[in-house]
């Protein structure tokens, strides 16, 4: 007799568990629903009968399926180029004796409406800079550099880069890149 | 009498000759310690290979419209009404004044953003999917070049259409290179600028005018974002020619 109020005793913490854990998921699965329910369903393109793709769109496109967007893109482009371009007037060979300090003409023009820095890179990836200048305005031009690295003897292509700054200095206008040949002499 | 004028006009020709000669002969060495110490005699040589001046087009905007979306408007008296180009990139052009024949050569190297990447092969958007096949967000990008006209103002010449991927680069009367982009630089020959003969005139700027072409998978499996994007780095090198 005993014996049966007390299984019930052993059984009652097991199934208050078990009643928590199903409202629990109970609760969780109306959340989720509800939750989609209650998204917005995602609003169709309008577009005008010139602008209408000959594909469908997916969401998450944003910049590629606008129209106003690619026009915006396009005339950026177009005023882009007709930009006057960088201007550069230089010598293709540069020599040094001793590797660090070379003769060279590189110059900004003076057809050239601002004024630029240089920047003199071993590389074509432009992560070892071998020199910077500071600003050369138009018509002058730098006839000897010392590069904050020795070069070995031999010629090195290197990478010049040209970059015309705004009034303020502190505006990059425009750049453009060519490359120049620095030769060390061998003693 | 006969001989005598003969003879001597003959001397007078002899002697017009001969007297530039002794004009220039250099004055004879009369200090023997000169003679004695021999060594050598320094030339100061030079040589002219002219100043390279030229003009490049700085930062240029490539714009990719997969979709092929129309796009219209008026630049530089080009009409673009309802052009559908995927890749749009104006014309630009490397004007040269300088006083030497220039060979242009020039280092491409594209970079791909977001899940763009450069295609190996001509893309065709016309033919349909096949299905288990992978449509990957490719741009099959080609930059080419071509002369255009000598002038204070350059205009943009009338392209070649690029319909297939260049396999090597391509030269003919009107285009001097086409080249297919990819991330490992490219460097190759792109023209040649002729010299200029007033480099102080403007009407005699020398010009080259490339463009970037090409086409872009129209229905990829992942669609196009703004993410994905293609640019490309141009490093111009210029090689005075004889």
């Amino acid at each position: 007799m005993d014996q049966e109020p007390k299984q019930q005793q052993r059984r009652s913490p097991l199934v208050l568990v078990l009643i928590i854990i199903i409202v629990a998921l109970a609760a969780a699965a109306v959340v989720l629903v509800v939750g989609r329910f209650s998204e917005k369903a995602p609003e169709p393109v309008q577009l005008g009968d010139n602008q209408t793709p000959l594909i469908g769109y997916e969401e998450g496109v944003t910049v590629v399926d606008d129209p106003d967007a690619l026009q915006k893109a396009v005339d950026e482009a177009y005023a882009q180029a007709a930009k006057r371009g960088v201007s550069v007037e230089y010598l293709n060979d540069a020599t040094s004796s001793d590797g660090t300090n070379f003769e060279c003409y590189i110059a900004n023009p003076t057809v050239s409406d601002y004024d630029v820095y240089i920047q003199i890179f071993e590389d074509d990836q432009f992560t070892q800079q071998l020199y910077l200048s500071k600003l050369i305005p138009p018509g002058s031009a730098k006839r000897d550099i010392t590069l904050d690295k020795k070069l070995s003897p031999g010629t090195h292509r290197v990478y010049v880069t040209y970059t015309q700054v705004e009034d303020d200095h502190a505006t990059i206008y425009q750049q453009a890149t060519v490359t120049m040949d620095f030769t060390v002499e061998m003693k | 009498m006969k001989k005598v004028l003969s003879v001597v006009l003959a001397l007078a020709m002899i002697l017009a000759v001969a007297a530039p000669a002794f004009a220039t002969a250099p004055a004879p060495i009369t200090d023997p310690s000169k003679l004695a110490t021999g060594g050598t005699v320094k030339v100061d040589g030079e040589t002219t290979v002219g100043t390279i001046n030229v003009t490049l087009p700085g930062a240029t905007k490539l714009v990719v419209n997969p979709y092929g979306l129309k796009y219209s408007g008026t630049v530089n008296g080009t009409d673009l009404t309802d052009k559908q180009d995927q890749i749009i990139f104006p014309g630009q052009f490397i004007s040269s004044n300088s006083t030497s024949k220039l060979a242009v050569f020039a280092n491409i190297t594209g970079v791909a953003a977001g899940n763009a990447k450069f295609a190996t092969e001509w893309i065709d958007n016309t033919s349909d999917h096949v299905a288990g096949t992978k449509y990957p967000n490719n741009v099959c990008l080609v930059f080419q070049t071509a002369d255009a006209t000598k002038g204070a103002t350059p205009t943009e010449p009338n392209w070649t259409p690029v319909t297939a991927v260049p396999d090597e680069p391509k030269t003919d009367g009107t285009v001097n290179t086409e080249l297919l982009v990819s991330s490992r630089g490219t460097t190759l020959k792109v023209g040649v600028l002729a010299a200029s003969t007033d480099v102080a005139d403007d009407a005699e700027t020398n010009h080259l005018a490339f463009r970037f072409t090409g086409v872009a998978e129209q229905r990829p499996d992942t669609p196009w974002t703004d993410k994905d994007k293609v640019t490309a780095s141009i490093v111009f090198t210029f090689t005075p020619m004889v």
